[in-house]
């Protein structure tokens, strides 16, 4: 028994929408560096999924959603690299990679 | 004139703060401070030759010079300009301004110890301030220059002063509290002449032709958030508070220019707005001023009284003749509001004088307290003798400065329209009053500081012990009293006889201006 | 040569301002003179001082023999010195009675410059106290010579404050500077009260007299002026004008309850004493009561007040004076209480009796102040009566000018017969039998004190084989002019008054009438007979009475040797009320007033302390709240987009 999904702009958008909240749900509870980096990521793809959907759907004839989710991937991956170097650093200055135990700033 | 030029009177000595500031000059001591004396004396002569050439008969602001950037006006589509103006009443407080600037600038020599480089620039930028709130002829612009005045205030307050004390912050606090209901006064009336007329203005002058078509009610708003921010300034009285404390906690060349120039920006900022802008409302809250003003004079003589550090006691008497300013203006007839004019003229001088003197015994002795003074007459003699004269002048004897403005805002109370006559005699009654206890006051600390026995201090010669314990020997100039203190005090002192003998020669200056403002009063 | 005169007087009256200048070009001189510190010489100080007194002294008596000349002729001459609403102008003013009293004012300040020299040769500030002098000379003259009120208060002042300058001139002493301020201050009370009436005499010309743009308030009109302030004002509004007015010549004359600060003049060096006893502070406020007198004489109880402060100060100096030890003290006491007698005459509407009465006393005042002054030094700086004695063998000159001096003050013989002759005269006219009284008694007492004094200090026994003779070439010249003139002044000027000075119309002195003469006389020498029995003769019944009168816990005596306790209920007025109100509002200061500016800050503190608790810099709490508050914000968007189409708008 098969059912056919006509899989359209909707589908996408709730997909989108979906991993946007998991990423910022993520970002608020979460206390590990680690886990905050990936919700950061999911939060980056969901705008990425968003703009190459939007540049299939509805503006065809313009790439500009597409380059605008390769500059996403870039970013991410930039992102990403800091970040892990920072995390990296911290963990080997507090053996932990826990956001709330890095108060040192705090005035 | 051509080379009279409002513009380079007042931005003159920000130029010269700057360029003290710059990299490019000596970071000398005695460079940076004989630099900044020449140019404050070359700035008081520049302003007399204004008075020189100024034509008392000459009716409105005879100099007036809008500063324009390549042509182009300042904020020229909210009808705001930098127009400066200078009529007899500006030109009077110009060169008080510029007179006591440079005093306060001889004064420092021996006063300041520390940190030249900036403290030369800020009371010049200071200068500044101070000139473009009395040149100001633009509603935005005098506060403009209004709000300027704190910044370098606060600084020299708190960093050469008595750096524990709150009170540079507490004296920003209060002036920044009552300007800041000066500018929703201000907006309010720029907005509604503006809803009125449909000419968007902010010159005094046009602002103030447009008064009779409000409400009395909304008037009296205006009229009062604008008094509240000199009331601030001048101070009267529930809002002095800041007074004592930050002449206290200043020192000398700062606490001359406050009691000598601050307080008049409340004094002129009531002439220029709260009469200019709203007589009518003026005339109903005069016999309120009145009674403000006998308030302060008493209250502050009061606690002169039983003051025993002798600045504070100083701070006092500025408290106390400020009230006699208040009451002149509140009389509104031309002879009280020409002795409230030429009271704040004398006060300049006679605060000054006393303040140095304050300052010169503060130095040699390192206390301000009236018990632990006294026998400074052997050792000082000549300071005595000028300090005698300023201490005249601030008892209000005749043939010195205090007493024609005196006498002048006494009879103008009784010439006054306000009903009814008692009411005028008692607070005649009150201002005199006031006048006995100025003589006790005065003489108290005249008497307590020069005479009686020789301090312990005094009579171990030149030997002195510092802070820490240790020895220090302080070779004191011949009869204990330098130069330039000499100077400052002399001056002060030929400058009081001199108003108090030839009082005209102030009143001169400002009484075609009077004029106008009465008259415009009285329509 | 009659012509010559009548042409060199004029000349002087017209430019009699140059008596003014003078002591100011000389204050000038000496400054320069004793800045100077080797060639500074005292010879030149003295004689620049004599000269500009000796001078003001020629322009004083041309300007009276102009006056004779031209009975009614008024020279006067004004320049603005303040204009306003109203012209207050200064100038000179020359009539009968300034020109008399700018007469005895400059030659009492000769004889006292040239008494100085003397005195003060071994003094450091010698030449400050010339200074003084000058500057003294200055206020007088420009008082004497004022053209209108307004100048007359601003010389007025200033001369309370050379009064000031003179009491405190040896500033090391404390009870010389404490002297100078309560002086100042007393006065300075009187001058208010005093400014209060100018002020509203001033406004009152102002308003009804602003057509014509004359002086304000100038002498020559003042009869018209307060006229007119007696027709407009109610009776209660003029009598308080005059009362306030009158407050400032009591303080000035020295009248309860005003009178302590008399006393501290004797701190001052002793000619600057004598000159302020004088014609100095204490001539100001008469001659003010005589220039004022037209505002005085329009209301009937404000004359009674006047009598009334005299008669009480009259009696009450007296009495005080009467146990005083100091000499000097006794002297300043006799001042107060005689001017008060002088202004009974103003009071009683003796005007040219008054005046008599005040030049003679001031003549006779000055001698004896100087007399004293010298025989203190002499005897070593002892001023107590009671270790003096028997200075008359020693000290002639001094035990002889003195007594003169005695005897003229008491009236019995010399200048003082004639003044108190007449006064007594017209105190008797007046009718008043309480009054009279009260004239004789003080007229005793003040035998009583003299002559007490008289015989305690120059007869008797010697108590103190201290004197040696202190007599400079310059203090005995001086002594004998003035004893000259005290004995003679009153006989050369009898005629004067009432014809030359008086009020409106001239008004004959009566100073012969044999009953009363006889009366006066048989008080005067009752007094001195007292006085001789109690401190010279050793009768035992005097004694006794003596000592029971002297006794310490004797009321009479303590109320008289304490003066009154004046001092400690003025200063318990002060110290206990006075100053507890002004503590009263120092505390208000501090912690009500000042204490908001505590109250907002730490309002401010507690409220940033809340809100900063909410600022953890957990980052994650940041979005959590700006999240919720971002929902909140989409609901009620939301919730107002559903109800609005609902609405169908």
């Amino acid at each position: 028994m098969s059912v056919v999904f006509n899989i359209g702009l909707y589908h996408y958008l709730i997909l989108a929408l979906v991993i946007f909240c998991i990423g910022l749900w993520g970002i608020v509870v979460c206390k590990n560096i680690i886990k905050l980096l990936v919700c950061a990521e999911f939060i980056l793809n969901a705008a990425g999924i968003n703009f190459v959907a939007f540049a299939s759907y509805v503006d065809v004839e313009n790439l500009s959603g597409l380059v605008f989710s390769l500059f996403i991937t870039i970013f991410a991956i930039a992102e990403l690299v800091l970040g892990v170097l920072l995390l990296i650093s911290i963990y080997k200055y507090k053996r932990s990679a826990d956001v709330e135990k890095l108060t040192d700033m705090k005035g | 004139m051509n080379f009279l030029s409002i513009p380079v009177l007042i931005f003159s000595p920000l130029i010269v703060a700057l360029l003290i500031l710059s990299p490019f000059f000596p970071n000398n001591e005695i460079k940076i401070r004989r630099f900044s004396k020449a140019f404050a004396i070359l700035h008081f002569i520049y302003s007399t030759l204004f008075l020189l050439f100024f034509n008392p008969t000459n009716f409105g602001w005879s100099y007036q010079k809008e500063l324009t950037f390549f042509n182009v006006s300042w904020l020229k589509t909210l009808g705001i300009t930098a127009t400066f103006g200078m009529d007899g009443l500006s030109l009077v407080f110009v060169i008080l301004t510029s007179f006591l600037v440079m005093l306060a600038i001889i004064a420092s020599k021996s006063m300041i110890r520390t940190k030249h480089r900036i403290y030369y620039p800020l009371i010049l930028i200071l200068q500044s301030a101070l000139l473009g709130v009395f040149c100001a002829k633009d509603v935005f612009l005098f506060f403009l220059f209004w709000e300027l005045e704190l910044i370098p205030m606060y600084f020299l307050i708190s960093q050469w002063g008595d750096r524990d004390s709150s009170a540079a912050m507490k004296y920003v606090v209060y002036t920044f509290f009552g300007s800041m209901l000066m500018l929703l006064g201000m907006l309010v009336l720029y907005f509604y002449s503006f809803s009125i007329s449909g000419v968007l203005t902010a010159d005094i002058e046009s602002l103030s032709m447009s008064e009779n078509v409000f409400a009395m009610w909304f008037q009296a708003f205006i009229f009062l958030c604008l008094l509240f921010g000199f009331a601030v300034k001048l101070p009267i009285v529930p809002f002095h508070n800041w007074l004592a404390e930050a002449q206290v906690s200043s020192v000398t060349p700062v606490s001359i220019l406050m009691a000598g120039v601050l307080l008049k920006m409340g004094g002129y900022g009531i002439i220029r707005f709260n009469i200019g802008l709203f007589p009518e409302v003026f005339s109903n809250f005069a016999p309120l001023l009145i009674i403000l003003g006998v308030v302060n004079l008493l209250y502050g003589a009061c606690l002169a009284i039983v003051q025993t550090d002798i600045k504070k006691i100083v701070a006092y008497f500025s408290l106390s003749s400020m009230g006699l300013v208040l009451v002149g203006l509140g009389s509104l007839s031309e002879a009280g509001f020409e002795g409230a004019v030429f009271q704040m003229v004398s006060h300049g001088l006679i605060a000054s004088g006393l303040l140095m003197l304050v300052g010169i015994i503060y130095l040699r002795t390192k206390t301000r307290e009236i018990s632990a003074l006294g026998g400074l007459s052997q050792v000082m003699p000549i300071c005595m003798y000028l300090g005698l004269i300023i201490c005249l002048g601030a008892i209000g004897v005749p043939l010195f400065s205090g007493f024609p403005a005196g006498f002048m805002v006494l009879v103008g109370l009784l010439l006054s329209d306000i009903e009814p006559q008692a009411f005028l005699v008692c607070m005649i009654v009150l201002c005199v009053l006031g006048a006995v206890l100025s003589a006790g006051y005065i003489l108290r600390l005249f008497h307590k500081t020069f005479f009686g026995s020789v301090l312990s201090q005094f009579r171990a010669d030149t030997v002195q012990i510092d802070e820490d314990g240790n020895e220090i020997t302080v070779v004191y100039p011949k009869r204990g009293i330098t130069k330039s203190e000499i100077v400052v005090l002399s001056l002060l002192a030929f400058a009081i006889i001199f108003f108090g003998v030839f009082p005209n020669s102030v009143l001169d200056i400002f009484e075609v201006t009077s004029d106008i403002i009465l008259d415009f009063m009285k329509v | 040569m009659n012509a010559v005169l009548t042409t060199i007087s004029e000349y002087f009256v017209q430019s009699i301002a140059t008596v003014l200048f003078l002591p100011l070009w000389v204050v000038l001189m000496i400054f320069i003179n004793s800045s100077i510190p080797f060639l500074a010489s005292k010879k030149m100080t003295l004689n620049l001082t004599l000269g500009s007194s000796f001078l003001g002294f020629v322009f004083a008596v041309f300007s009276l023999f102009y006056c004779i000349k031209n009975p009614q002729a008024l020279v006067e001459n004004n320049i603005t010195w303040m204009s306003t609403d109203f012209q207050i102008s200064f100038g000179v003013f020359v009539d009968n009675l300034s020109a008399l009293m700018l007469v005895f004012t400059s030659l009492i300040c000769f004889v006292v410059q040239l008494f100085s020299f003397g005195y003060m040769k071994k003094d450091e500030s010698f030449h400050r106290f010339y200074i003084y002098l000058n500057l003294f000379m200055f206020c007088i003259f420009g008082f004497i010579l004022a053209s209108n009120v307004i100048q007359s208060y601003v010389f007025l002042e200033l001369v309370g404050v050379i009064t000031y300058l003179l009491i405190g001139f040896w500033y090391k002493k404390r009870s010389a500077t404490r002297a100078a301020r309560k002086a100042f201050i007393i006065n300075r009370i009187g001058d208010v009260c005093l400014l209060i009436g100018i002020v509203v005499l001033v406004y009152f010309s102002v308003v009804f007299n602003s057509a014509q743009n004359m002086v304000t308030l100038s002498y020559s009109t003042l009869q018209f002026a307060v006229e007119t302030l007696y027709s407009m004002v109610s009776d209660n509004a003029y009598l308080a004008i005059g009362v306030l007015i009158f407050l400032g010549i009591m303080a000035k004359t020295a009248q309860i309850p005003m009178q302590n600060w008399i006393v501290g003049t004797i701190e001052a060096p002793a000619p600057a004493t004598a000159l302020m006893n004088s014609f100095g502070i204490v001539a100001v406020g008469v001659y003010l009561c005589a220039r004022f007198y037209p505002l005085f004489i329009l209301s009937k109880s404000l004359m009674i007040f006047i009598t009334f402060i005299g008669i009480v100060t009259a009696l009450i100096g007296a009495y005080v004076a009467m146990s005083q030890n100091d000499l000097r003290k006794i002297l300043a006491y006799s001042t107060s209480s005689q001017l008060g007698v002088v202004l009974v005459g103003f009071g009683v509407g003796a005007f040219s009796a008054s005046i008599f009465c005040f030049v003679v006393h001031g003549v006779t005042k000055a001698l004896m102040f100087l007399v004293g002054g010298a025989l203190i030094t002499s005897l070593k700086n002892e001023a107590d009566i009671r270790y003096m004695g028997a200075c008359r063998e020693k000290l002639p000159l001094y035990a002889f000018s003195f007594f003169i001096g005695a005897i003229s003050l008491c009236g019995a013989l010399f200048s003082g017969f004639y003044s108190e002759a007449s006064l007594f005269n017209s105190v008797l006219d007046f009718g008043n039998e309480f009054l009279s009284f009260g004239f004789l008694l003080f007229v005793f007492m003040s035998a009583f004190y003299l002559f007490r004094a008289y015989f305690l200090i120059f007869e008797g026994d010697k108590k103190d084989d201290i004197s040696q003779d202190f007599s400079e070439w310059t203090i005995k010249c001086s002594i004998v002019l003035l004893s000259l003139i005290v004995i003679f002044i009153g006989y050369i000027l009898r005629g004067c008054f009432g014809d030359f000075i008086f009020f409106i119309s001239p008004d004959k002195l009566n100073y012969l009438n044999l009953v009363q003469n006889v009366l006066l006389l048989f008080v005067v020498f009752g007094a001195g007979f007292i006085a001789y029995q109690l401190y010279m003769a050793q009768n035992k019944t005097y004694i006794i009475l003596k000592e029971k009168a002297l006794n310490k816990s004797n009321l009479p005596y303590k109320l008289s040797y304490n003066a009154f306790y004046f001092d400690k209920v003025s200063d318990w007025f002060a110290e206990s009320l006075f100053l507890r109100l002004c503590r009263f509002f120092d505390f208000i200061e501090k912690y009500v007033i000042g204490g908001i500016f505590v109250v907002l800050a730490l309002t401010t503190r507690v409220f940033s302390y809340i809100f900063s608790r909410s600022q953890t810099g957990n980052v994650q709490s940041y979005v959590t709240y700006s999240l919720i508050v971002l929902s909140g914000v989409l609901a009620v968007v939301a919730v107002l987009y559903i109800l609005g189409s609902l609405m169908g708008v």
